[in-house]
C-alpha cells in the first residue's frame, strides 16, 4: 500500500449519501437468517463504503490483512426512513517494519436535522509484505 | 451454563448467506463471491465478510433480552476466518459494572471445534 505522511493527515473520504429504511433493515436480518425486524447494531456498515473508498485510494491489499477492530458508538436514536450522510477520516497511520496500521473514524449523520447518529472506529493493520496466512 | 445469558448455536453458514449480506452491506469483493478467486488467493473457499460474523454475533443481545435502545457500543475483535459450512456457536464471558454505572457484556463466537472467530463487547446505558 501506499505510503502516507503525517503531514496528510487527517486525510478524508469523500462524503456518501443513503437511506436507511425497513427494506434495508429486512436485507440485513435475511442475512443473518432471523426474523426480526428490529436494526441491527452493525448496520452502520453500509456507511463504511467511504472508509473502503479511502483504503482504496491507500492501494490497500485485502490479501495482507493481519487484523481488524470494529466498533460502532450509538449517540442518536435513528427512526426510519432516513437519509443519511457519512464520511471516513484516517486519522491516525503507522508504519512499522513489516506493517500499516490505520485508524478510521466514520461519522453517521441524519441529513435532516444534522444530529450525530453513529460514530465507527476500524482499526486496520495491514502487512507490508505476505499475508496473514 | 450462564442461566442470563445462555449459549447457542447458530445456524451454519452458506454461501447464499454470504450472497445475501453482499448484498445486503453492498460488500460485493471476490474474496466473499468467487471461490475461483479465493483459491488463486491461496484460501480453500470464499470467506464470510467479518461483519457478517459481527452482525451473527449482536444476535445474541436479541437473544438475551438487552433492548436495542439501551446499546451504547458494540465492539468486535477479529480472530479468524470463516468458511461457508461452518457452525458458530455464541458463548457468553462476561458481565462487568463500569464506573459510569454502565454495564459490559463479553462473548465469544467460536468454531465448532473452539476456534474463536472474534470477540464482542457490548456497553449498556
Amino acid at each position: 500500500m501506499l505510503e502516507i505522511s503525517i503531514e496528510q493527515l487527517p486525510l478524508y473520504s469523500s462524503v456518501f449519501e443513503f437511506e436507511i429504511n425497513q427494506k434495508l433493515v429486512d436485507g440485513f436480518q435475511k442475512s443473518f437468517r432471523t426474523s426480526s425486524r428490529q436494526i441491527p447494531p452493525t448496520l452502520g456498515v453500509r456507511a463504511l463504503t467511504c472508509m473502503f473508498e479511502l483504503l482504496n485510494r491507500l492501494e490497500v491489499d485485502w490479501m495482507k490483512l493481519l487484523h481488524v477492530q470494529q466498533d460502532f458508538e450509538y449517540l442518536d436514536s435513528l427512526h426510519l426512513p432516513c437519509q443519511v450522510r457519512s464520511q471516513a477520516i484516517l486519522e491516525r497511520y503507522r508504519k512499522r517494519a513489516t506493517s500499516h496500521w490505520l485508524n478510521f473514524t466514520t461519522n453517521i449523520y441524519e441529513v435532516s436535522s444534522n444530529n450525530l447518529l453513529l460514530r465507527s472506529h476500524s482499526t486496520i493493520l495491514i502487512a507490508e509484505t505476505g499475508g496473514a496466512e | 451454563m450462564n442461566e442470563k445469558f445462555p449459549s447457542f448455536d447458530l445456524d451454519p453458514i452458506t454461501k447464499e448467506q454470504i450472497l445475501d449480506y453482499a448484498d445486503a452491506s453492498g460488500d460485493h469483493n471476490k474474496i466473499h463471491l468467487d471461490p475461483d478467486f479465493a483459491r488463486a488467493a491461496g484460501l480453500p473457499n470464499v470467506i464470510a465478510h467479518g461483519m457478517l460474523s459481527m452482525g451473527l454475533a449482536a444476535s445474541a443481545l436479541e437473544k438475551w433480552k438487552i433492548s436495542p435502545n439501551t446499546l451504547l457500543k458494540f465492539e468486535s475483535k477479529f480472530k479468524e476466518k470463516v468458511f461457508p459450512g461452518e457452525t458458530l456457536r455464541a458463548e457468553f464471558i462476561s458481565e462487568t459494572e463500569l464506573p459510569t454505572g454502565h454495564k459490559l457484556i463479553t462473548w465469544n463466537l467460536l468454531k465448532a471445534d473452539g476456534t474463536e472467530v472474534l470477540q464482542a463487547r457490548a456497553e449498556i446505558g
